[in-house]
């Protein structure tokens, strides 16, 4: 029994009428509910759409921006599993692979089903599979749940790598169709671009909505520890297999989106360096927020390219470069920024109030 | 309120609780202490689900469901933890609104379908929730994390979560670990002005807390109950004294 003695402000009677009492007991709430989450969605987009453009200025350019966006769509599917649900799963990329599989099946000739079916299909077999995954791994914890995931992984690749009839000779499926929605068809990468930015929107407005509801603080909690939120009403597992899924089916999303832009996709397409990239976007870009996988992506594709002109010891610095930011930046680039727009809030606060002394002599 | 009959723990060979059978009655303060090692936090954690046990367990007449912290939670037990057990990432309010008893609309459904829905409950349980923090006087600190929270307030904040899910029996261990005499009065004082309507069991080793508090008390020692009654008749009861004073060696005689 711990006895040391520690100040804690238990009120005294005539304390107990506390400011909260005394401004009339009005409606506080979370000040996660305070920010302006939707506001900043609708800037990023803006901001995307207008610079985008101007960047791409070669067809490698655009490729790059097109899968940064791809990318940040698994990214916020993992931070989903991984920073909210404390989920370490190893198969978001075969969650990928298995949407371009299944979206390439639904639309091949024979079938001739219609792109977004081929997404919706896609979305729906990640779905499935990560349910039976969850259920089955239910009690399976941190590295545990990384094995269980790894194994599930493994053994789908090797299903897909004899499993003709579905993904192809040799684990290969070629001649995926582009594209097409409402008549309308996407051939070159310059308009995947906006199909592409269009399908992050929606999913960032969606992970909007879960920052904003009580299903985040739950599934925190659940993160953080699971048997006192269990304890506290907090239907804790649920919460954990419901982002599980959400999060694998954002993975077979991004993955079906990809096989119909470059048309095709074998079990190679998300390798295991993208497996580990996926970790590092998050890491990178910061686990705490939904905009860390966004911005970790953009450095994950970048980087590499703007290395490329020392091609000798690109190899060096981008691990060196690495190892700074995660050593460096412990809540990734979205903590920096939000470091950056405080002190900046600051300086802008403190001219106000110079502004008001000065006038006020 | 709570009836708990052949309560038992094992762990492997070990027995830490035995048949223990204790009755809580509506609005009644009951004391459970013994020596350390006697079996009383088990007992709390087989309550409240968070050890696999044997036994019965019913709430209001209803039965609970060993080894099931949710099930336990359903049927109204709410739990503070001798060592606080808040949650750092989330603010004090937060931390207060994940006991709320009303648990509709907290999933994915009221997060993207029925917003309107979860507005207006999630609003109530705001209002709610800040009534715990009042209570415990940690409502100016409602918007603060919990990381910033001294041991003391994080003791108030686990009481304010307990109490935000109305439940009908809080246990209670050991809460008055860590506090100097003046915040024990103080917590005695806040306990007597909550306990209104709510079943409480309390595990302390402060005979002057207990007593302050107390109708009852139950005394175990090594997982078995060995006596039961008023505070003045159980400190005054010879098993009772040999428990934490020791036996007189046969050899003084």
């Amino acid at each position: 029994m711990s006895e040391t003695t520690v100040e804690a402000p238990v009120p005294a009677a005539d304390e107990r009428d506390s400011r909260w009492t005394r401004l009339g007991r009005r409606t506080v709430r979370p000040p996660i509910y305070a920010e302006h989450q939707y506001l900043v969605v609708i800037g990023f987009v803006v901001l995307v759409a207008l610079v985008a453009p101007h960047i791409a200025t070669s067809r490698s350019k655009q490729f790059l921006i097109d899968l940064w966006l791809v990318y940040a769509i698994a990214g916020i599917g993992f931070y989903w599993v991984f920073a909210l649900a404390g989920r370490f799963a190893f198969c978001q990329t075969f969650m990928m692979t298995l949407g371009g599989f299944m979206s390439a099946w639904v639309t091949r000739s024979g079938h001739g089903k219609p792109f977004l079916l081929g997404v919706a299909s896609a979305i729906a077999i990640t779905s499935l599979l990560a349910f039976v995954v969850g259920i089955i791994a239910r009690r399976s914890q941190e590295l545990y749940f990384a094995i269980a995931t790894l194994a599930v992984t493994s053994i789908g690749a090797d299903v897909f790598n004899h499993w003709d009839a579905f993904s192809g000779r040799n684990g290969t499926v070629t001649n995926v169709a582009s594209p097409k929605l409402f008549g309308h068809a996407f051939l070159k990468d310059k308009q995947v671009f906006w199909l592409f930015l269009g399908a992050l929107t929606i999913v960032l407005l969606l992970a909007v909505l879960i920052e904003r509801s009580p299903f985040r603080r739950d599934a925190i909690a659940s993160r953080d520890n699971l048997l006192v939120a269990r304890l506290t009403g907090v239907a804790a597992g649920r919460h954990q297999l419901v982002l599980f899924i959400l999060g694998s089916a954002l993975g077979g999303l991004s993955g079906s989106m990809y096989a119909h832009w470059a048309g095709n996709v074998s079990t190679g397409t998300f390798g295991i360096d993208l497996a580990i990239g996926i970790f590092l976007m998050l890491f990178l870009g910061g686990v705490g927020s939904m905009w860390g996988p966004v911005l970790g992506a953009a450095f994950y594709v970048a980087i590499p390219q703007v290395l490329s002109n020392i091609q000798k010891y690109s190899s060096i610095v981008y691990g060196a470069l690495l190892l700074v930011v995660v050593m460096a930046l412990p809540r990734g680039l979205v903590g920096l920024a939000q470091d950056g727009s405080r002190v900046v809030k600051d300086q802008v606060r403190k001219a106000r109030r110079k502004d008001i002394v000065d006038v006020a002599g | 309120m709570l009836q708990a009959e052949q309560i038992s723990v094992s762990f492997g060979g070990v027995r830490a609780v035995s048949e223990v059978s204790l009755t809580l009655d509506t609005g009644e303060l009951l004391g459970l202490v013994g020596p350390n090692g006697s079996g009383k936090t088990t007992f709390l954690n087989a309550i409240c689900g968070v050890v696999e046990a044997q036994g019965q367990l019913t709430v209001d007449g209803a039965r609970v469901p060993l080894g099931r912290p949710r099930a336990a939670w359903r049927a109204g037990i709410a739990r503070v933890f001798q060592a606080p057990q808040t949650f750092e990432a989330l603010t004090c309010l937060e931390n207060v609104l994940l006991s709320s008893a009303d648990a509709k609309m907290r999933g994915v459904g009221g997060a993207w379908i029925a917003r309107p829905v979860m507005w207006t409950r999630e609003r109530r349980r705001w209002a709610r929730a800040m009534e715990a923090l009042d209570v415990v006087g940690l409502a100016p600190l409602a918007t603060s994390p919990a990381a910033m929270l001294s041991y003391g307030q994080r003791r108030l904040l686990e009481l304010a979560r307990a109490l935000a899910g109305d439940p009908k029996v809080l246990l209670l261990d050991e809460p008055s670990a860590g506090l100097n005499d003046p915040e024990t009065a103080a917590l005695a004082d806040l306990l007597r002005r909550v306990r209104e309507g709510l079943s409480l069991l309390l595990i302390d080793h402060k005979v002057d807390f207990l007593d302050m508090l107390c109708d009852r008390i139950v005394v175990l020692e090594l997982g078995v109950v060995i006596a039961e009654g008023t505070p003045q008749d159980v400190w005054r009861d010879k098993r009772v004294m040999s428990a934490y004073l020791g036996v007189p060696d046969d050899a003084a005689h």
